[in-house]
This record gives C-alpha cells, sequence and structure tokens, in this order.
C-alpha cells in the first residue's frame, strides 16, 4: 500500500501546466506530478502504449486532473476511456476546465468524473482550488485498494 | 350530422340581416291582419280580400295573425335583460293562438263555439256562404302557434322541430296559393268548406318565413346561412328553384287557357323545355361561381405551402445560426478565460517571486494589471450569462416570487450586515415562468435597488405588484440616487451605465439581462425614477 502517490495533470496549456504545478510546489504538495499534453497521450500514458510503452503499469496515478478541451481527444471522451477499462475504472478524475456549462458538467459526472472544478480567473483563488484539490485526493480520500482492480 | 361551421364576419353580417328580416316579416304579418281589421270596420273589400269578388279573411284569422306576428316579434327582441316580461308575451300569444285553433277545430267535430263569429258577426252573414275560419287555416294556426311555443327547442343532433311543423303549415299554404294561382279550387277549399282566402296563404308563407329566419344560425337554416360553398349554393339556387317554375307554369296556363296559343300537349312541352333550359342555365352559372371559389381556395392553399416551405427554411438557417452562436459563446467561456488566468497567474508570480527586484511603482502597475484582468474575467462572466438567457431552454413553472425576493433580500443584508435597511415585501406573490431566469430577473432588479441606494442612511426596498394599464405588473422599489428620465432609454442597454464604476460597481449587463429574461416571458419591463429621489422598476409577465 506504500506505492507513491503521484499526480497525472491532462492539460494542454502550457502557462496552466505551469501555473498549477507551481500552486502544488507552493503548497507543500511534493508527490510526483506527470504532464500529459492532449487526450491522446493521456491514454497512451494510462494504457503504457505508444511513446510510454515502457512505463511501469503497476504504477497507477493516485488522482488525475483532466482538462475538457484536448487536441485530438476530448477530456469527455478521455474520461470514457478510462471509465470503460478494468485498468483504470476506479481511479478518481477531476475535470479541471475552464468552462461553466450547463452540458459540460452534464457530461462530465455522467461520464463518471468524481469532481468538477472550475478554474478561477483570479489566481489567489485558483490556487486555494489546487491546494484543496491535492489535499484532498492525495491526504484525506482513501483510494480504491490495488488487488482488486486487476481482478477485476 | 348539421356541420357547425365557424363564424367568419360576413356571416355574422348574414345572420343579423336575416334576423331583421324575421322581425320584418313579423311587424308585416301583424300589419295584415290589422289592415284587414280595419277593411272589416269600414267596409273596404281591398284590405279585406285583396282582389274585391274573392274570399275574404276572417276577423279572427286577422286577430290570429296580429298574435303571430306579435309573437314572433317579442321572440326577436327578447334578450337577458328584458326576458322575462318579454317571453311571457311571446308565449301568451302563441298559446291563444294555439287555443283559438282548437276551438276552431273542434266546431268541425259539430261542437260550434263560434269563435269565427265573435267579431262582426253581422257583416259575415252577407255573404254566401258565410264568412268563416277555413279548416286549413285552423290546422295552420294550430302548427304556427306550435312552432311558436317550441322555438327555442332542438334536439341533441341539432334539428329544431319548430322547423318542421312551420315547414308544414308552409306546404298547406302554398297549396292554396298554387290553387290561386293557376286557379284550381280543391287546392284551396276542402270539400264544401270555405277555401282559405288569399292573403290568408300569403300572410302564412311570410310568417313561416319570419319563423326561419329568427335564428339562422341553427337548425337547418344553418346550412343555408352557412359561408361555405353549400350554402352559397343554397342561396343562389332556392330562390330560383322555388320561383321559376311557379312563375313558367302560370304563364303557361294563361297561354294555354286564357289566350288558347297551345293545347295541353304544346303547354307542357313549352313548360318543360323552357324550365330545362332555365334551370341549366342556373346550374351553369352556379358551378361557375363554385369553381372560381375552388380556384381561389385552391390559390390561397399554394400560398399556405409556399410561405411554409419558407418558414421550414428560415426555422433551419435559426437552427443553424444558434448552433453556431452556441459554439461561439462555448469558446468565449473557455478559450477568453484561459489567457486572462496567465496573466493574473504571472502578475502574482512576478509579486511574490520577485517582491525585493520590483519597486512601489512596479508593484502599482502589476496591480493594476491584475485588478483590469478580474473586472474582464466578470465581464466574460455577465455577458455569457445574458447569452444564456437567450440560449437556455425554458421551463415554465408557479415561481414563488415573495419567498425568492426574501432570500435575495436575506443573502443581501448578511453581505453588509452594518448596512441599515428596510425590505418591504409583498406575500404571496406568484408568477408564471422559468424559475431560475426569474430569480436571475429579480436578483438584478434588487441587487440594483440595494446598489444604487448604499449612500441613503436609512434604505429602503420594496417589492410589490399592482394593477398597471390594465395589466398585472411586479415592481421593485428603492429610495437610492436614482436617474435622470432624459437617459431612460439607455437604461436596458447592455454596457450602458448611468454612473461610473467608481460611483457604483458593475458591468452594465445586469439590466440588459432582466429585460431579456421578461422579454422571454412575452413582458415587458420600464423603470420610473427622478435624481436623488429613487428608482423603481416595473415588469410585467
Amino acid at each position: 500500500m506504500d506505492t507513491p502517490k503521484n499526480i497525472l495533470i491532462v492539460e494542454d496549456n502550457p502557462d496552466d501546466i505551469d501555473l498549477t504545478i507551481r500552486c502544488l510546489k507552493k503548497n507543500n504538495i511534493i508527490n510526483k506530478i506527470d504532464i500529459v499534453h492532449d487526450g491522446a497521450e493521456a491514454l497512451d500514458y494510462l494504457f503504457c502504449q505508444g511513446s510510454y510503452a515502457n512505463r511501469d503499469p503497476n504504477i497507477m496515478p493516485t488522482v488525475i486532473l483532466l482538462d475538457l478541451k484536448l487536441p485530438k481527444l476530448d477530456g469527455i471522451e478521455v474520461l470514457k476511456r478510462i471509465r470503460a477499462d478494468a485498468r483504470t475504472s476506479l481511479i478518481p478524475v477531476v475535470i479541471l476546465t475552464s468552462s461553466r456549462e450547463e452540458v459540460d458538467l452534464i457530461k462530465s459526472y455522467q461520464s463518471g468524473a468524481n469532481s468538477y472544478v472550475r478554474k478561477p480567473v483570479d489566481f489567489a483563488e485558483f490556487n486555494d482550488a489546487v491546494c484543496h484539490l491535492g489535499l484532498y485526493w492525495l491526504l484525506l480520500n482513501e483510494p480504491a485498494p490495488k488487488k482488486d482492480l486487476s481482478k477485476s | 350530422m348539421i356541420d357547425k361551421s365557424i363564424n367568419n364576419q360576413t356571416n355574422i353580417h348574414r345572420i343579423t340581416v336575416f334576423k331583421l328580416f324575421s322581425q320584418v316579416t313579423s311587424v308585416f304579418v301583424a300589419l295584415i291582419g290589422f289592415f284587414v281589421l280595419i277593411g272589416w270596420i269600414f267596409d273596404i273589400p281591398v284590405l279585406k280580400c285583396v282582389i274585391p269578388g274573392m274570399t275574404a279573411m276572417n276577423p279572427t284569422t286577422a286577430v290570429c295573425f296580429i298574435l303571430s306576428g306579435l309573437s314572433l316579434f317579442t321572440h326577436g327582441v327578447s334578450t337577458s335583460s328584458n326576458r322575462d316580461a318579454i317571453k311571457w308575451i311571446a308565449k301568451t300569444c302563441a298559446f291563444l293562438l294555439c287555443l283559438i285553433a282548437m276551438t276552431k277545430l273542434i266546431s268541425f267535430l259539430d261542437y260550434d263555439l263560434g269563435i269565427d263569429q265573435v267579431l262582426f258577426r253581422d257583416k259575415l252573414e252577407i255573404y254566401t256562404p258565410p264568412n268563416r275560419m277555413a279548416p286549413n287555416t285552423a290546422v295552420n294556426f294550430l302548427l304556427i302557434g306550435i312552432s311558436l311555443l317550441i322555438l327555442k327547442l332542438e334536439t341533441r343532433r341539432g334539428y329544431r322541430p319548430c322547423e318542421f311543423t312551420a315547414l308544414v303549415s308552409s306546404l298547406i299554404s302554398i297549396l292554396a296559393l298554387a290553387g290561386y294561382i293557376y286557379g284550381v279550387k280543391r287546392l284551396y277549399g276542402i270539400a264544401s268548406y270555405i277555401p282559405m282566402a288569399l292573403n290568408t296563404a300569403l300572410a302564412f308563407n311570410f310568417i313561416v318565413v319570419g319563423i326561419l329566419c329568427l335564428h339562422p344560425d341553427r337548425g337547418m337554416m344553418e346550412i343555408i346561412t352557412s359561408d361555405n360553398a353549400g350554402g352559397r349554393m343554397a342561396r343562389h339556387l332556392l330562390p330560383t328553384v322555388i320561383g321559376i317554375p311557379i312563375i313558367l307554369a302560370w304563364l303557361r296556363l294563361r297561354g294555354e287557357i286564357v289566350f288558347h296559343y297551345y293545347g295541353t300537349e304544346g303547354g307542357v312541352s313549352i313548360m318543360v323545355v323552357s324550365t330545362v333550359i332555365i334551370l341549366t342555365a342556373i346550374v351553369w352559372w352556379n358551378a361557375r361561381s363554385l369553381n372560381k371559389i375552388d380556384a381561389e381556395r385552391k390559390r390561397a392553399e399554394e400560398a399556405i405551402e409556399k410561405l411554409n416551405e419558407e418558414l421550414k427554411l428560415r426555422i433551419m438557417q435559426l437552427g443553424i445560426v444558434n448552433k453556431e452562436l452556441e459554439s461561439f459563446s462555448y469558446s468565449v467561456s473557455h478559450d477568453l478565460r484561459a489567457p486572462l488566468r496567465s496573466i493574473d497567474g504571472f502578475s502574482l508570480a512576478l509579486l511574490e517571486d520577485y517582491e525585493d527586484k520590483l519597486d512601489l511603482k512596479g508593484k502599482d502597475f502589476l496591480h493594476r494589471v491584475r485588478t483590469a484582468t478580474q473586472n474582464m474575467a466578470v465581464l466574460i462572466d455577465d455577458l455569457l450569462k445574458l447569452s444564456q438567457v437567450t440560449r437556455s431552454e425554458m421551463r415554465l413553472d408557479n415561481v414563488d416570487m415573495s419567498s425568492l425576493a426574501h432570500s435575495i433580500a436575506e443573502s443581501l443584508q448578511k453581505s453588509a450586515p452594518e448596512r441599515r435597511v428596510t425590505f418591504l415585501i409583498q406575500d404571496g406573490l406568484t408568477a408564471k415562468g422559468d424559475r431560475n431566469l426569474l430569480e436571475m430577473a429579480l436578483v438584478n432588479l434588487i441587487e440594483n435597488a440595494w446598489n444604487f441606494s448604499s449612500g441613503q442612511l436609512e434604505t429602503r426596498i420594496e417589492f410589490g405588484s399592482g394593477e398597471i394599464d390594465g395589466k398585472h405588473a411586479y415592481f421593485v422599489r428603492d429610495n437610492g440616487v436614482g436617474f435622470d428620465m432624459t437617459y431612460v432609454d439607455q437604461l436596458f442597454g447592455a454596457f450602458q451605465r448611468l454612473h461610473s464604476t467608481k460611483e457604483f460597481p458593475g458591468t452594465g449587463i445586469g439590466l440588459a439581462t432582466v429585460q431579456r429574461i421578461i422579454h422571454r416571458h412575452g413582458g415587458r419591463v420600464w423603470a420610473e425614477g427622478a435624481v436623488n429621489k429613487g428608482a423603481t422598476f416595473y415588469f410585467t409577465l
């Protein structure tokens, strides 16, 4: 159970990536952060294929921060694939996006998102949000046991 | 079975004309009776029997016509306000009519009560045979009396029995008339009894027409007065179908019997040929006019079809535009905000990480950059809200406006507990509309009232309703800074502000949003106010 708790960020905007990492670092969240830049890359990473063929498939992120508007495959599609595969179906996925459109909210929850956070423009608020997310999903939240994952 | 056609303007006009005609005939029939009585008083043969030497109308018959005319007339003028007294007259007259007719009919069973000898007894006996009411006349009066009594009766299928009784009496009097026209005594006189007088037969036909025309929009008459093709055809054909054979037969008989131009065979063939020619011509003329109506209808149908096609195209185009608008505002929501976050984030990063390298001026600049980005973020949000008002689907509901206002007031009061504000909210106000949208509108209006009265020591904000120009209107009133009525038109435009952002914060989209919401509900929103005298915003739904 003492596998390292790491975060996967799926985000195409380099500014947002830098700012998110900055927030996490500033709030003393020192867990490993992996970054992928589009939907296809996210799936490659999770299922250890393509350029991630050499990744250890036993190590899965503790939480996935997923943007909705992504190049190639969009966030909802990525989320659906994650939920459809036994290897990843129980990983918590947090939607972190600029959109507050009703359709996006509904689609996200329908596709199995665990949480939906809208990125605030005010950086101070953004900082708070990322801090809360990190604390909650990495420390407070109890993830699903690994053994069950491989069985099911 | 009787088609309840939709009454349009011309049909309503036609029905009024028919009703008026019924009134005129009722007066006319009463006048016939009246003049016959005058004729008996002063011994004027023309008044008594039209053509001197012919059978005169019995004075009791004349009284009966006055009664039937009066009954029909009162039926026609009865309205809901004068109903009782008028109805009584109408029924009593009809009842008397039946009574007289029955009494007379009994006399034919050798039980003569002499009802038709009450008036001008001496003068009646001068004639040979003495003047009496004819048996067919008595039957007719009974039928007319019954018709007048059951005038309002209507079966479930829309038939009116009074029309049938009236038509039977009309048949009897038409037979009598035909007898006079063609000189066949057997048709107007029964056995050795005195015949029906000519003016009596005519008056019967008038009263029947009057009865039929009293309710032209019901029963059999509805078919004839209808505005549809059938009604038109009936109105075109009926007068000729009735009139032409009568006139032709009369002409034929005159040619045959009086002038001896031709014999019976010649008369029949001339009459048949002329009837065929005239009726064919009328049928042709009628067919032409029906064809014309049909063609017009087809043209109208084609025009509607064309309009429908255009409408469908428009709806399709609108759908596309709507889709584009949706994806546009989606991009605005997503993409316009991302750079703002970068600007704000890195400005803050600069302030935090390079604090020692920046002087006060540099820090101030960065603060201004941050304030501007945040303003823009609010602006984007408000714009999106405004577009959402038009895009979102309406879900109609009964909304408790009073409790909405209460909760808005509560949260405002919580946001600034130090302010002294009195909220006067009328209880029990409800509205039919989209809950979310109405809440958005009310929040905007009450927040406005709250913001623009922030300078007052004692703020008073009212939410209530009233009758304005005959419509139920809601209002939000404050005692704040108000506005100059000269600029009232600018109030509801997006980004229009009557005060600087320094005085009162805001993007200038609130009232534009309110207006869109109210317009989507089919209502109207307007404002009244004066500088430093507060403002009132009214809206209807």
